[in-house]
């Protein structure tokens, strides 16, 4: 079982990511914005982080660059939530500091394989 | 916390967003050269397509992508924001909520083509539809042979890998469940140790991968580094067996003491468990 931060402004989205994880037996811890995400982040260590990009108070971006300043978040996979038509977005996330990113919209099962390959379960 | 189910939530998500962005819409009436009233709708609309597609609004979704589309054309400059097109927009929202509430009712289809025929027109041409390449697709292959029975495997990791959660321990899994053998460590980047910034990944790898594996799935292992590292992989056919070339003096190739490939892998491990830790290098 994995310990995974969820940071989404769409609560659907975060009960939809919940879901699936959780059934697959991980533990799930929510944020609803990168203020949030970032915050939850420096109090716990995470083994992996998904994240959409565009957020309000913080966005995706700027809370990957400040966990990836996190001693303690070293090496934690950050998966960012993106389209197939964000091509320039996916560049500056993983610039960011981004492991990866899983295209919206997206099933459960496309969310459980992108994480069984960034954690190897 | 359980709470509601995600498709109520998302009907909740979606009222909301549809409120905003038909007061970005009647907001860009009075001022159709506002960039960020442009970028709120078209934000709107993209999300409210990618959360209905989710949640199984499938008719939803197909709708709203084409005002997606045509919103993202006047982001680009390729169409003009104008009053018909806010107009026809602001009739297109009432539509999207009679999909998110009867998606299944009568004339739901009828009026879905006349409001897309109103937007395609407005279009002028530009209708966006070719859609960007897939995230991650391969490239294009030059190299492949009909005789092929293998695949020779090269690569070397962007330096940041391990900082940025990319564990190569989990590559080598995968690419170990399609069959890799003769795997040889390349140390001729580790630097000596008073040089060496443990956190960077310093390693390079080679292998040999029978042919049951395709090109696209070697490459799908890397589908979130392929863009910024060193990947070669090469067919092996039936009279050559292996044509590739050491990369590096210090390339090994053929079997590997167990002993090297042993150390090799703690050091790995080590680095990717603890990228902050020292690294030493293997005997060899």
């Amino acid at each position: 079982m994995s310990n995974i931060l969820t940071v989404d402004d769409s609560m659907s989205v975060r009960m939809a990511i919940r879901i699936a994880l959780s059934g697959a037996g991980h533990q799930v811890v929510e944020a609803a914005d990168g203020k949030e995400g970032l915050d939850k982040a420096v109090s716990s260590k995470f083994d992996m982080i998904i994240t959409d990009l565009n957020m309000p108070k913080m966005n995706g971006l700027e809370m990957i660059r400040e966990i990836r300043k996190l001693p303690q978040q070293a090496g934690t996979p950050i998966i960012f939530l993106t389209t197939e038509s964000d091509e320039g977005m996916k560049q500056q996330a993983k610039a960011a500091g981004a492991t990866g990113w899983l295209v919206k919209p997206f099933v459960a099962e496309n969310l459980l394989k992108v994480t069984r390959k960034v954690l190897g379960q | 916390m359980s709470g509601p189910d995600p498709v109520e939530a998302f009907r909740l998500e979606a009222g909301e967003l549809l409120d905003a962005t038909e007061q970005a819409l009647l907001d860009l009436s009075q001022d159709l050269a506002s960039r960020d009233l442009i970028d709120t709708v078209f934000r709107g609309l993209h999300t409210l397509k990618g959360s209905g597609a989710m949640f199984g609004f499938d008719a939803l979704a197909a709708f709203t992508h084409h005002c997606e589309t045509i919103f993202d054309s006047v982001r680009k400059g390729n169409v003009p924001a104008s009053a018909e097109l806010v107009a026809v927009t602001l009739s297109a929202m009432d539509h999207i909520r009679t999909l998110i509430d009867d998606p299944d009712g009568e004339d739901v289809d009828t009026a879905s083509a006349a409001l897309l025929a109103r937007i395609q027109a407005l279009s002028g041409g530009d209708s966006g539809t070719a859609a960007a390449p897939a995230p991650g697709a391969p490239a294009p292959h030059t190299d492949d042979s009909a005789h092929q029975h293998g695949w020779h495997v090269q690569f070397r990791l962007p330096p940041d890998a391990l900082m940025n959660g990319t564990n190569p321990l989990i590559l080598l899994d995968e690419l170990r469940d399609m069959g890799a053998t003769n795997l040889v460590v390349d140390f001729s980047h580790v630097p000596p140790l008073d040089a060496l910034d443990p956190t960077q990944c310093h390693l390079g790898w080679t292998m040999d991968i029978p042919s049951t594996a395709t090109r696209e799935e070697i490459e799908d292992v890397f589908i979130f580094v392929i863009d910024d590292m060193e990947l070669s992989i090469r067919a092996t056919d039936a009279t050559t067996d292996s044509p590739v070339q050491a990369q590096t003096p210090d390339t090994m190739e053929g079997q590997v003491p167990n002993a090297v490939q042993t150390a090799t892998a703690t050091q790995a491990e080590h680095l990717a468990e603890h990228p902050g830790a020292k690294a030493t290098r293997p005997p060899q």
